[in-house]
């Protein structure tokens, strides 16, 4: 239901607690009609570890090198894999939007996100495809990868469009099952994994410009920032729920 | 005795079990990995029907008893199927001729 009056809120940057508490702010404003449907662009500072709702966060993190170097480690709301955002590193959005705006099926919800980024993406001159369950690709290589959730009558469908491709960092603090296949792994990701800038794109300012164009295409919408009240919720979830070691150690 | 094993689906989701298991019974199993269930909470159902259940079990039962968990809150697994979580199981804990040979 693209005819409906969308809410744009333009990229900001938040620590990882804060970011999947707005989450949760996001679904509760929509859900309790306090907020049009949202697309959400943001930036995550510090860098961060963010690991899907079922993973096990000592078999996928390793802490340690996290503690280390202030790369904060979240559990978010959706399933999925674990991720490092690095803070000068991928474009993240987030669509939040009553579940009549989308198929039922859990497949063709994330297309229906993915078709927009696509639009974006041929803004960049780049000619992505649907990759199922949940990727976007490019000649066959992740661009991009996605997670949802449904609760309380709103999907909640959020993702990365990668900017660059380092899975030396990334390896430094996802963790690789045998150090032994450290490199293997890594190369690995380098020949399945591209980023916007191989394409020529000079900054995330430009793959943002460009998301925004596919992702509002022929919808009406306002720009509008968070609220303070909005903020204040996150920060209290952030203190009750996201920060603590009995949500992030869950399993 | 508790053992682990992790399984990657072609092309798909990587699951993680860990399976806490007795001479005669599987105690408990805990599923981890970066699959997709919806809701989320349903994961507890899950789990929930794999609590106690003799290590002869068949997949086709085990199979049942994690579809019925899954229909409480009509959840979808999305990356994973439960005849693939229920062969896992059972392969890995079928119990041998000597229980000593039960090495993991």
């Amino acid at each position: 239901m693209d005819h409906a009056k969308w809410r744009f809120i333009p990229p900001h940057a938040q620590n990882a607690y804060m970011n999947v508490a707005l989450e949760d702010v996001c679904i509760n404003a929509v859900a309790e009609k306090k907020s049009p449907p949202i697309i959400r662009f943001y930036n995550w500072e510090p860098s961060a570890v963010i690991i899907g709702y079922f993973q096990s966060l000592e078999q996928e993190v390793n802490l340690q090198a996290c503690r280390s170097d202030g790369v904060d480690v979240v559990r978010r709301r959706t399933g999925g894999g674990g991720i490092y955002q690095d803070v000068h590193g991928g474009l993240t959005y987030s669509v939040v939007a009553p579940d009549s705006f989308f198929p039922r099926e859990i497949i063709p919800s994330y297309q229906r996100v993915a078709e927009w980024m696509i639009t974006g993406l041929k803004e960049l001159n780049i000619d992505a495809q649907f990759a199922p369950i949940n990727d976007i690709q490019v000649h066959g290589k992740k661009i991009s990868g996605n997670a949802q959730t449904r609760r309380k009558g709103v999907i909640l469908i959020h993702g990365t469009l990668l900017f660059d491709v380092n899975p030396e960092k990334m390896f430094t603090y996802l963790r690789v099952p045998d150090e032994k296949i450290k490199d293997k792994m890594i190369a690995s990701v380098k020949e399945r994994v591209i980023g916007i800038k191989h394409f020529g794109v000079g900054s995330r300012e430009e793959g943002y410009a460009a998301l925004k164009k596919g992702f509002l295409h022929a919808k009406e919408f306002e720009e509008m920032e968070l609220t303070s009240d909005e903020l204040n919720a996150a920060e209290e979830l952030v203190e009750e729920k996201y920060s603590l070691p009995q949500w992030i150690a869950q399993r | 005795m508790q053992l682990q094993l992790t399984h990657k689906t072609p092309g798909g989701k990587l699951v993680r079990l860990q399976i806490e298991y007795s001479h005669f019974d599987v105690e408990k199993v805990k599923i981890a990995g970066d699959f997709f269930l919806h809701p989320e909470e349903s994961i507890g159902d899950l789990e929930g029907a794999l609590i106690h259940f003799s290590r002869d079990i068949s997949v086709e039962r085990l199979m049942q008893k994690m579809d019925a968990a899954l229909a409480i809150r009509s959840a979808q697994l999305v990356g994973i199927d439960t005849r693939t979580l229920a062969t896992l199981i059972c392969t890995a804990i079928k119990p041998t001729e000597s229980t000593n040979d039960f090495d993991y």
